[in-house]
């Protein structure tokens, strides 16, 4: 149980280690970002709300309501704070992506341990554990794709 | 019935085949917003259609199946909005890639029904036709605009 609690507690520092590393890049290039660029970050927030969602899902699953709360205030501010870098107009999409990609991780995390809630045959506890595993790992993936992404089209702006 | 499902995808998949060789075409000549809005569509619906076949015929896989159709999503909406810039790639990928991952819930829920799997076939050629046409509508507006003006010389 410890072991899984630290586990997941990493994957959340390296999934908020990502973001901080993706905003300290972005702030630099400030001048550069024009307003057609706002859906881009706005898209980057939604998956980095939902990976986060996801994971505090897997670290607390008793209080549904704290989580819901937690998740949607933490999207709205990555989102919010991704967005204004761009333009005020930007905070608002930003802020919209960031709680509808918060409250999508937070289901993605629900059925993930519990199957039988979207009528799918319920799985084994073993191997619950691994499909969480299994899904943390690939929402590192995901994070590090855009990334790369932006790292790559950013030598461009 | 269900035996046959793969044919299916494979039908989907040359549908967005055949409308990603006529975008690459033409892409020199349509605008910012049509690629977007066609790396949105055609992302976003190959992934429901792909999670809603997957999880059809593999209840068991379930992690496996959302692996593979959130690839599927973000391949293709990369791959439609790579036609014009890197931030219309940025939008399709996150799309696709969001669609990709809601799919399989919702082909969960749907308990194998057929209706369902008609009702989102039709939805998805609808709007790859809806994709070629509105592409076709703005080339040829397009060339009303550079065509030259009409001579006075009565």
């Amino acid at each position: 149980m410890l072991k899984m609690i630290m586990i997941h507690l990493s994957l959340l520092m390296i999934n908020s280690l990502i973001g901080v590393v993706l905003y300290r890049f972005l702030n630099k290039k400030r001048e550069k970002l024009t307003q057609s660029r706002r859906m881009a970050m706005g898209s980057l927030a939604s998956i980095l709300s939902l990976n986060s969602g996801m994971n505090i899902y897997f670290l607390l699953p008793e209080n549904v309501s704290v989580i819901y709360v937690l998740t949607v205030v933490i999207g709205g501010l990555i989102g919010a704070i991704y967005g204004s870098l761009v333009t005020p107009k930007a905070r608002l999409s930003g802020f919209y992506h960031g709680v509808i990609g918060g409250i999508m991780g937070t289901m993605l995390g629900a059925v993930i341990q519990n199957p039988s809630l979207c009528s799918l045959p319920s799985a084994h506890p073993n191997t619950i554990d691994e499909n969480i595993m299994l899904f943390s790992t690939f929402g590192i993936f995901l994070m590090i794709t855009p990334a790369l992404l932006l790292f790559e089209g950013g030598k461009k702006l | 019935m269900f035996k046959y499902l793969g044919f299916l995808l494979y039908a989907n998949m040359l549908a967005v085949g055949i409308a990603y060789i006529y975008l690459l075409k033409i892409r020199r000549r349509i605008g910012f917003h049509t690629v977007m809005n066609s790396a949105t569509i055609t992302g976003g619906f190959l992934a429901v259609v792909t999670g809603v076949i997957l999880i059809y015929q593999f209840p068991l896989h379930y992690v496996l199946v959302t692996i593979v159709t959130t690839v599927v999503g973000m391949g293709a909406g990369a791959l439609f909005g790579g036609l014009f810039d890197f931030k219309t790639l940025i939008t399709g990928y996150t799309n696709g890639l969001m669609m990709g991952l809601m799919s399989p819930m919702i082909g969960a829920v749907a308990k194998n029904s057929t209706l369902f799997l008609l009702f989102i076939e039709v939805l998805f050629i609808f709007s790859i036709f809806l994709v070629i046409c509105s592409s076709r509508k703005e080339l040829y507006a397009e060339d009303d605009n550079d065509s030259p003006e009409p001579s006075y010389d009565k």
